[in-house]
């Protein structure tokens, strides 16, 4: 046998053995979902939507599980959303993206304005926009504890770690960072560990524990699981998860600086020849005054090596450009390929799937190779 | 032209619910009635889109280009020998839409319009906290409540406007994250918080949003819409004076306390020296009686949020009370009783948790 069919075939059984392990929690019907800030994926393509108005996590089992080519460059992808939900382009707003690792598709969670509801669409390889329905479908939920202080109003971002899934959430009356880890199985009265985070603030110098967290990935190094989390002043910050217990204060270490008036909104990490980068794309609010390129969007490409740094951190955190404006490191690097890319998922090992937006606020869904 | 294509006779198109995302009642449905040589004339139920396409669709229409839009997401079955289409989501007031038939030479089509809503009231900016015009330099959020829920969308913060001194507005002043209440009706609006730090390379770049002495108009556009997509009635502008910044902890030991009287039900008043987050203190404070029960009964903000005053349900009785105040209360620079807004964790103090104020009844 050769090893690619081995492989497929090994990955074919561990689906299939995760399918089973999840199938029986999972009930049959309508999730009583309030808001989709957020969506994400499992590995087997279990769908993870952040609900902050009801502070909870709904999983579903999509069973998108036909793995496809991606052939499609999709112009107009707002207005051609618009029209199959029967508005206009300018009625409708991409809330978050995500690709179901499994089968590629790109499911696009989406607000239409008229009748204030949120809708799931999916596109496939081939370009086909599909609607996917919450009226019946396999699902369960996990509920986030409100803690100390008020319950989050809305989820920031969520990701699953191998074993556990990480939540990040801010509340609307007080500056506050909640992360949350839940550890697999995944049901309604799954242990959730909620955790305020200390943080190194490279761009004032000082720990605290209270600026939110924008988005979150899940990092492995040598054998130890770590959070990693960006935040609106864009140091990227990474945090040992073997130190999130219930009420504990977790200390993280800023790693890199990406510079001030940017707002992350994606980030997860690949390899490429031989090398493990992450890829963050952020939306940059000074742009008008001081632009890092022909968009406000702008994504940067990090050596995984500086995440590893244990020496530069802090307040030596490597900085993406230096006090002139100049580039402070070469581990970090602007994409001017992925310039406009408002979001953006890992589609396969050497390419990202991307919604990518022109000056005119025209959006197109595309596949671009990893940098 | 014949029309083919029959609608129900009600078009209930009912207002949507407040907030309920993806709860789908389209209360129209499309049918057409199957000819005898269908091949779908035989099936009842569900049939699949690509089948129930090849026959009708049914598509936005476009009232300037005269052009059809793609097939609204929806189902189809068949049903007494005609083939329905229930679309996902109710039909959009206001919007044109055309069932047009695939199946024949013609392609026979008929459309609709739905008229659009009553008109409501149009919404109203009813407040802006903190409704004081007097503020630290270091302020760090708005909360604007509106008369009706407001529509979501990332357009928001460039549509509230900080305008400073010399008529110029402040640049990028908000963080970006919109927070909105369970119905629409009220927004966080934050200062981007790595303006109002000390120290942070933003605020080092563009300079604090206010400071302090110097004169600023909150500019809320009349241009915002509301969840129904029309205009607000107007828009508002408030003007606030920046006064010194304020870092320190808020201590509730300066808070002057006004006792009622036995078997009244006078309302125990809390004078603040400064601004309190009105709704922050809502959720955090609670009154608890000599038995260590809550009082229930009806909390207030007063002028400028600078005193509260509580009346209860039942008549106070004689004894000893507590005012308990969650470590969150705090005041318009983020200033908690617990401990200030910012903090360096490796010289800060232990850090004040819940905290109690007594006042007798007698």
């Amino acid at each position: 046998m050769n090893s690619y069919l081995m492989k497929t075939l090994a990955l074919g059984l561990f689906l299939l053995a995760c399918t089973f392990s999840q199938a029986a929690s999972f009930e049959q019907g309508k999730p009583k979902i309030q808001s989709i800030d957020v969506i994400s994926f499992q590995p087997e393509g279990v769908l993870l939507i952040g609900d902050g108005k009801a502070g909870q996590v709904v999983l579903i089992d999509t069973k998108d599980r036909e793995p496809q080519k991606w052939t499609a460059s999709v112009g107009d992808l707002k207005g051609k959303i618009a029209e199959r939900l029967g508005v206009a382009a300018k009625e409708i707003e991409v809330i978050h993206f995500a690709v179901n690792p499994v089968s590629g598709k790109a499911y696009l969670a989406i607000r239409k304005q008229d009748t204030k509801t949120q809708h799931l669409i999916t596109v496939d390889g081939q370009g086909k926009i599909s609607e996917f329905s919450l009226d019946n479908v396999a699902f369960k939920s996990v509920a986030l504890p409100k803690g100390t202080g008020g319950a989050i109003s809305k989820i920031t971002d969520l990701a699953w770690m191998s074993d556990r899934l990480l939540v990040s959430g801010v509340a609307a009356d007080e500056f506050a960072c909640k992360l949350y880890s839940v550890q697999q199985p995944l049901e309604k009265q799954s242990e959730v560990i909620l955790t305020s985070a200390e943080t190194f603030h490279v761009a004032h110098g000082k720990w605290e524990t209270k600026a939110p967290m924008t988005v979150l990935m899940p990092f492995e190094e040598n054998g130890k699981k770590y959070l990693v989390g960006a935040f609106s002043c864009t140091p990227l910050v990474k945090y040992p998860l073997d130190a999130f217990t219930e009420n504990a204060k977790v200390k993280g270490q800023s790693i890199v600086e990406l510079g001030s008036g940017n707002k992350p909104i994606h980030m997860f990490t690949y390899q490429k020849d031989g090398k493990s980068y992450v890829l963050v794309n952020t939306f940059r609010f000074h742009h008008q005054r001081k632009p890092f390129g022909p968009s406000p969007y702008w994504t940067a490409r990090i050596e995984t090596g500086v995440i590893s740094e244990n020496t530069n951190i802090n307040e030596k955190a490597l900085k993406r450009l230096d006090s002139k404006g100049e580039p402070g490191t070469e581990k970090v690097k602007l994409i001017p390929e992925f310039h406009g890319v408002s979001h953006m998922d890992k589609l396969d090992p050497a390419h990202a799937l991307v919604i990518s937006e022109d000056d005119k606020g025209a959006l197109t869904l595309k596949a671009l190779t990893l940098p | 032209m014949n029309i083919m294509i029959t609608m129900m006779a009600a078009l209930l198109i009912a207002v949507p619910p407040l907030f309920q995302p993806l709860d789908i009642s389209p209360g129209v449905e499309v049918r057409l009635p199957l000819d005898a040589s269908s091949p779908l004339k035989k099936k009842t139920g569900a049939v699949s889109n690509d089948d129930g396409e090849r026959i009708f669709y049914v598509g936005l229409l476009n009232d300037e280009t005269g052009k059809i839009g793609a097939p609204l997401f929806g189902k189809y079955l068949v049903r007494d020998g005609m083939l329905v289409f229930i679309p996902s989501q109710p039909f959009s007031p206001g919007k044109t839409y055309r069932a047009i038939r695939i199946d024949t030479k013609d392609k026979d089509f008929t459309q609709f319009k739905l008229p659009l809503s009553k008109p409501q009231d149009a919404v109203k900016v009813l407040k802006v906290y903190p409704t004081t015009d007097r503020v630290p330099a270091n302020l760090l959020k708005f909360t604007i409540v509106f008369s009706g829920p407001m529509r979501q969308s990332k357009t928001i913060f460039d549509s509230i406007e900080l305008v400073g001194p010399e008529g110029k507005s402040v640049d990028d002043p908000w963080r970006r994250t919109e927070l909105w209440n369970d119905n629409d009706t009220r927004l966080t609006l934050w200062f981007h918080p790595g303006r109002v730090k000390l120290g942070v390379n933003l605020r080092e770049q563009l300079g604090p949003p206010l400071e302090p002495g110097k004169t600023y108009t909150l500019r809320i556009s009349g241009e915002l819409l509301d969840a129904s997509g029309n205009k607000l009635a107007q828009g508002l502008e408030k003007k606030i004076i920046a006064e010194d910044e304020v870092r320190k902890r808020l201590d509730v030991n300066q808070w002057k306390i006004t006792s009622p009287g036995m078997q009244s039900k006078a309302a125990l008043i809390i004078a603040f020296p400064c601004v309190i987050d009105p709704y922050l203190f809502a959720r955090e404070v609670t009154v608890l009686g000599p038995t260590g029960k809550i009082i229930t009964g009806k909390g207030l903000m007063g002028l400028n949020e600078k005193s509260w005053q509580f009346v209860p349900d039942e008549p106070w009785q004689a004894g000893e009370y507590i005012i308990r105040i969650g470590s969150e209360v705090a005041d318009l620079a983020g200033n908690t009783i617990s401990r200030p807004f910012e903090v360096n964790l490796e010289t800060l103090e232990p850090l004040a948790g819940v905290q109690r104020l007594k006042f007798l009844v007698n």
